[in-house]
């Protein structure tokens, strides 16, 4: 049985065993050029491991929860984590491992060695799964080598490789896995070389970094770039990098180390090593007879090749608008993976210049009264903020979104090194009550604790009487409708006037002081295990990582709020636009976008075509793909056939039981209607309506995934949650009795 | 299931695609159960059995009506949980009179041709069940119910 082949034996029968990347550095071996020796784990040995295991059906358990087509991103991501952890957690059986392990240990004993996916779909043509499967460099002794052997199987289900392999057409669950492990070579400089620019341009490529290629590969470190003449290997141009850093290998792994003075000031490839390998790129062409896409080292004068596959041509995902405005953002979403020294790179941007930045123009923004304005200042004025709101809204989804990646990575690390049973224990770790959000929820609590203990404060207010409230009440109000003056939901501001949240602040008075999560983990505690698992020289890192997954984690909240106080700022100036235009018209302008507002008040004609429009409008003002205003219909009758939902399913994503009404949330009265002990349902939960989370038994939200705002919040309360419901706000009913199943994620409705 | 179109077209090809259901009738306090041959009609308010009369389950719904069919498409599999469907079906049961006894047995037989001998045979009985509910689950836990309410529009 061919369970390990070493690439001296590997030839071209064995493609569906070895994959396409084993298959081509054996033949490149036998043609006399230099790879780091190297066996390869067949396919046979994973599709054992799934079989003997039962891991197989399991994964098909995770995969029939719910087509790929109807999964957002996040929930991919969630599915890819879950199934990851079903890997670490399963372990190689003993019969296999003996298999492995003569082999292994015959041939890498003491050495340090690079862990490599080489799937038999990759690289064949049309397809590249360039980045979407894992490798893993400076991996040693056999325990470690078999450990990262089942991580790279995981690859094999990660959620960018599911996201392509669905595109591509392909059966997931005949998908198997061949893994090469190979000497590690630490060169001295490493890159990347293109026999054909990948832009489409008609000449080579060579980059380059000192040290090991991780770096360069994803993006972290830039490289010295030339490109070549394909004929003669003549520079065409030589594009110098700031040259600050390598990544060397470390225990266990790698890191980016800072470079000496001297690597600083020269370029990693002298003019002979460049043409070298120039030359070993044109000649992989030539063997394979189209244009290749390789990587190399050069250890002392040695110059290894790593890895040669066809060039693909990068796909224009900028073609039309940002790769972020496309109709399935999904691709684009699943390329947000970030290392961990461009998140820490991203991290001290977000903290120390883009949210500051952000809340300081909405502070100055806030600072102006339209009302007092001219029309054409208004006009002016609403020009302005459209600009500066989709500023925002861009760095929103450049910087933020990305950096929501941070949260993801620690988990992945977290979870690689604790093997826990719950692959969203990492999670504990994170949650501080640090957020924003979580602020101005405690502020509301303070005021309704005042209400709660002033008898006469209660009456007066419930009886709309608002001379009755106490001067320090009626001061802590006034400040807190300042300072949350912006807050809105589906581009409505909150608290337009005071009556709704009065109402709220009185129900909320009703209820007992709530209390904080049951059962809180001890962070510090969990926190402090979680980085002495790493060897001391490690611990900075793994400091840092649990600093940036926390500032992501926490950012979910933060961003959204500072940036729905710019978009509310917006809104000010529209509604005295609008106020305006009512008056002039007297027609009803609440329906009008910025935009149009601008056009009426500028061009009074311009209101007979923006009626016509008025049928197309969905949301004035959007920012973060929040839904529209309009539930999506769902058709439950037809003839004498009714149809209703009895159960739906969804993620658990806060563990609890909880049965009550109820309250499906479409727009801002139905937050302020909210009674307490209500069932919170929508469409996804804002940052800027949280506000209602202490009164709410349970939450259900349409929007899936374990990091979502929801999820994030109910935790924080320790309340059921259940996210990715299907229709969640149209199949149930405000007024429904629900019960909440948080530990399976199960909404029963009715009794 | 989020459309009542979808949910309806899904019941119709899983009651042409499956040949068996199990059917539960009562006696008292206990309850029977039965896999029989089975066919729905096409605008699904009825399905049909057969059974000689001499059998327990005759009896039981001859004395008590109301009957549930399970039918289902797993296939033996442990994914089958997540990946199979499942449908209870509520109604009431009577035998099929004999002026409706040619167009009943034509409707079970275009689906259960194999069964002529049977359907005909003098001491089998035609079986019609008149659907009140369908409780349908898929994905493990998702239900939906869909109900026949026979006054839900008005006749002119």
């Amino acid at each position: 049985m061919n369970r390990i082949l070493s690439f001296d034996r590997i030839d071209d029968r064995h493609r569906g065993l070895v994959g396409g990347k084993a298959l081509a550095l054996a033949t490149l071996m036998r043609g006399g050029i230099a790879v780091p020796d190297g066996l390869c784990v067949t396919t046979t040995v994973y599709e054992e491991f799934i079989r003997t295991t039962r891991l197989g059906t399991r994964i098909g358990l995770e995969m029939g929860r719910l087509p790929l087509s109807d999964m957002r991103w996040e929930e991919i991501w969630d599915m890819a984590l879950r199934i990851r952890n079903l890997f670490l957690n399963t372990a190689i059986p003993d019969h296999l491992r003996e298999s492995l392990a003569s082999d292994l240990e015959a041939r890498f004993a003491g050495c340090a060695v690079v862990v490599r996916s080489s799937s038999p779909q990759e690289d064949r043509a049309g397809s590249s799964f360039a980045g979407l499967h894992e490798s893993y460099v400076n991996v040693h002794g056999l325990d470690a080598i078999l450990d990262h052997i089942r991580l790279v199987w995981a690859s094999l289900w990660s959620d960018g490789a599911l996201l392509y392999r669905k595109e591509l057409g392909m059966d997931m669950q005949k998908s198997a896995m061949a893994v090469i492990v190979q000497e590690l070579v630490e060169g001295n400089c490493s890159g990347v070389a293109f026999s054909r620019s990948p832009d489409g341009a008609d000449h080579a490529v060579v980059e380059s970094v000192y040290g090991l290629n991780q770096g360069l590969v994803d993006g972290t470190i830039a490289p010295d770039r030339w490109a070549l003449d394909r004929r003669t290997g003549r520079v065409i141009s030589h594009t110098p990098a700031v040259r600050e850093q390598a990544i060397r290998p470390v225990d266990g792994g790698v890191t980016a180390m800072p470079l000496a003075e001297a690597e600083r000031l020269a370029p990693p490839l002298d003019e002979s090593s460049l043409n070298r390998v120039f030359g070993m790129a044109m000649t992989l062409e030539k063997t394979f007879e189209q244009a290749q896409d390789t990587e190399w080292t050069i250890r002392r004068d040695d110059l290894y090749l790593l890895q040669s596959r066809p060039v693909t041509t990068n796909r224009d995902s900028a073609a039309e608008g940002t790769p972020w405005s496309a109709g399935d953002k999904r691709p684009w979403y699943l390329s947000l993976k970030r290392s961990f020294d461009n998140l820490k790179v991203l991290h001290r941007r977000i903290e120390d210049e883009l949210l500051p930045q952000m809340a300081a123009e909405a502070g100055a923004l806030s600072k102006t009264d339209p009302t007092g304005f001219s029309d054409a200042q208004l006009i002016q004025a609403i020009q302005m903020r459209i600009h500066i709101h989709q500023h925002w809204v861009d760095v929103y989804w450049r910087d933020f979104i990305p950096f929501a990646h941070g949260a993801r990575l620690f988990g992945q690390v977290y979870n690689d090194l604790v093997k826990p049973e719950d692959p969203y224990a990492f999670t504990a770790l994170l949650g501080e009550t640090r957020m924003t959000g979580m602020k101005r929820n405690r502020e509301l609590h303070r005021l309704a604790r005042m209400i709660r203990s002033d008898k006469l404060l209660r009456e007066g207010l419930a009886s709309g009487e608002m001379d009755q409230a106490t001067t320090e009440f009626s001061r802590h109000l006034d400040a807190f409708l300042e300072r949350y003056e912006d807050l809105t939901f589906k581009a409505v501001r909150f608290f337009k006037d005071r009556d709704g949240l009065i109402r709220l602040l009185l129900e909320m008075a009703e209820q007992a002081e709530p209390e904080a999560a049951a059962r809180r983990p001890d962070i510090a505690a969990l926190a402090e295990d979680f980085v002495d698992r790493f060897p001391e020289d490690r611990r900075a890192f793994a400091r840092q990582l649990l600093e940036i997954g926390r500032s992501s984690y926490q950012l979910r909240d933060n961003d959204n709020i500072v940036l729905a106080r710019i978009e509310a700022q917006l809104l000010k100036v529209v509604d005295e636009a609008k106020r305006r235009i009512g008056e002039l018209y007297r027609l009803d302008a609440d329906a009008l976008t910025p935009a149009q507002a601008v056009k009426v008040l500028s061009d009074p004609f311009a209101i007979r075509e923006i009626t016509k429009e008025q049928a197309a409008i969905d949301e004035p003002v959007q920012h973060q793909g929040r839904p529209g205003l309009s539930l999506p219909t769902v058709n439950t009758t037809e003839g004498d056939f009714v149809m209703r939902a009895r159960q739906l399913i969804g993620q658990p994503a806060g563990q609890g039981l909880a049965v009550g009404k109820a309250r499906v949330i479409s727009a801002v009265d139905d937050l302020f209607q909210f009674k307490s002990g209500e069932i919170l349902v929508c469409d996804s939960i804002d940052p800027n309506m949280t506000f209602v989370v202490p009164l709410a038994a349970a939450i259900v939200e349409r929007r899936g995934g374990m990091l979502v705002h929801g999820a994030i919040v109910a935790r924080e309360y320790g309340l059921p949650c259940v996210t990715g419901v299907a229709d969640a706000s149209s199949l149930i009913h405000t007024g429904d009795r629900l019960t909440v199943d948080g530990y399976l994620g199960i909404i029963t409705i009715g009794d | 299931m989020k459309d009542i179109h979808q949910l309806k077209a899904r019941l119709s090809i899983l009651f042409a695609e499956q040949y068996f259901a199990v059917l539960a009738t009562r006696s008292g306090d206990s309850i029977h159960t039965t896999l029989v041959a089975f066919a729905a009609s096409d605008d699904l308010k009825t399905f049909f059995v057969c059974t000689p009369r001499a059998t327990r389950k005759f009896t039981n719904l001859k004395q008590n009506p109301s009957v549930s069919l399970l039918v289902h498409n797993s296939s033996n599999m442990a994914t089958d949980i997540r990946q199979s469907i499942a449908v209870t079906v509520s109604g009431t049961a009577e035998e099929v009179p004999a002026d409706r006894l040619e167009a009943a047995r034509s409707i079970y037989l275009s689906k259960q041709p194999h069964m002529s001998g049977f359907a005909t045979s003098p001491n089998t009985a035609i079986i019609e069940v008149t659907v009140g509910r369908y409780d349908v689950v898929a994905h493990f836990q998702e239900v939906t119910i869909l109900e026949i309410q026979k006054d839900r529009i008005l006749q002119p």
